[in-house]
């Protein structure tokens, strides 16, 4: 789906043209990979214009021994992690903040509520703790393999295997009690 | 006993929507946002170079001609640059200037310039 080396070539060539090829290339996945990440959708358009934004400036300066994909998943994910942590510098608490996500999951006017599925799946996945949540949606959604994800996160492949692991538990566990 | 739930029921499926045409209307967006961000790039570099040639020519000015003040023909030749009292720190004033304005502003800024006719 995504020819990187295209894109690049683009860039090279035509800063303009090639932002545009890299924007239809990944504005989806990123999309929904914040949208994950943050729930409300007004939230999710915001940071991802930012992520695109911050893309722009720093084309020029992207250093190749990294992916597109990974680098714009890692600015993403980092934009997530500040949206998320400016809650918690107002002196709300990791659970308040988790309590805020889940509230936005059930009163959002782009949630299909008739899925009840889906929406207990998300519920579930809520649950988890930040970490664990990153390294479920990149992994299971995303199918990116750990080494990308642990370009990601910084965090080490076998500590992400773990996570996914006990995340995966978590979630079965919720599914199944609830 | 509870069944255990299996992921391969769910899949990929999320409740998540988006508004119509949305996507189409973000790769929009940022392209306007990243055009302002060119112009306001071009126009600081404009404003640079105008201010460092206006300091420029007002040193060169001064130099050449000193409009015959007693205190002009006084300066020792290696003071030149103290004795005309120029205030140095005009370009980095105005680039300090440039770096404060709000990005609203600056938008507006670069906005009017393109009607400029003393700046296109």
């Amino acid at each position: 789906m995504i020819n990187e080396d295209k894109i690049r070539e683009a860039c090279a060539s035509d800063k303009e043209h090639g932002f545009k090829l890299l924007m239809e290339n990944f504005q989806q996945p990123i999309y929904w990979h914040i949208r994950r990440l943050v729930v409300s959708h007004e939230d999710a358009e915001d940071i991802l214009q930012e992520v695109f934004i911050r893309v722009f400036r720093h084309l020029d300066r992207f250093r190749e021994e990294s992916s597109l994909g990974t680098w714009m998943y890692r600015i993403a994910t980092n934009e997530c992690l500040r949206f998320l942590n400016s809650r918690k510098e107002q002196a709300v608490s990791a659970e308040e903040v988790q309590e805020e996500l889940m509230n936005k999951l059930m009163a959002s006017d782009y949630v299909d509520y008739d899925n009840a599925m889906a929406v207990k799946f998300q519920q579930a996945i809520l649950s988890l703790p930040e970490k664990q949540r990153i390294v479920f949606n990149l992994r299971y959604y995303d199918e990116l393999d750990y080494e990308e994800i642990s370009r990601i996160t910084d965090t080490r492949a076998e500590t992400l295997k773990v996570n996914y692991h006990y995340a995966k538990e978590k979630i079965k566990e919720y599914m199944t009690n609830n | 006993m509870e069944k255990e739930f299996d992921f391969k029921n769910i899949g990929k499926q999320m409740p998540y929507r988006t508004p119509d045409g949305f996507f189409d209307r973000m790769q929009e967006q940022v392209s306007a946002r990243t055009k302002v961000e060119k112009h306001k790039k071009q126009l600081r570099m404009r404003l640079v170079i105008a201010a460092t040639l206006a300091a420029a020519a007002m040193v060169l000015g001064l130099v050449f001609f000193p409009a015959g003040t007693p205190e002009a023909e006084q300066v020792s030749s290696n003071s030149l640059l103290v004795a005309t009292g120029i205030d140095y720190s005009y370009s980095d004033a105005m680039d300090n200037f440039i770096a404060e304005m709000p990005d609203d502003e600056l938008e507006e800024w670069v906005e009017l310039s393109e009607y400029d006719i003393f700046m296109n």
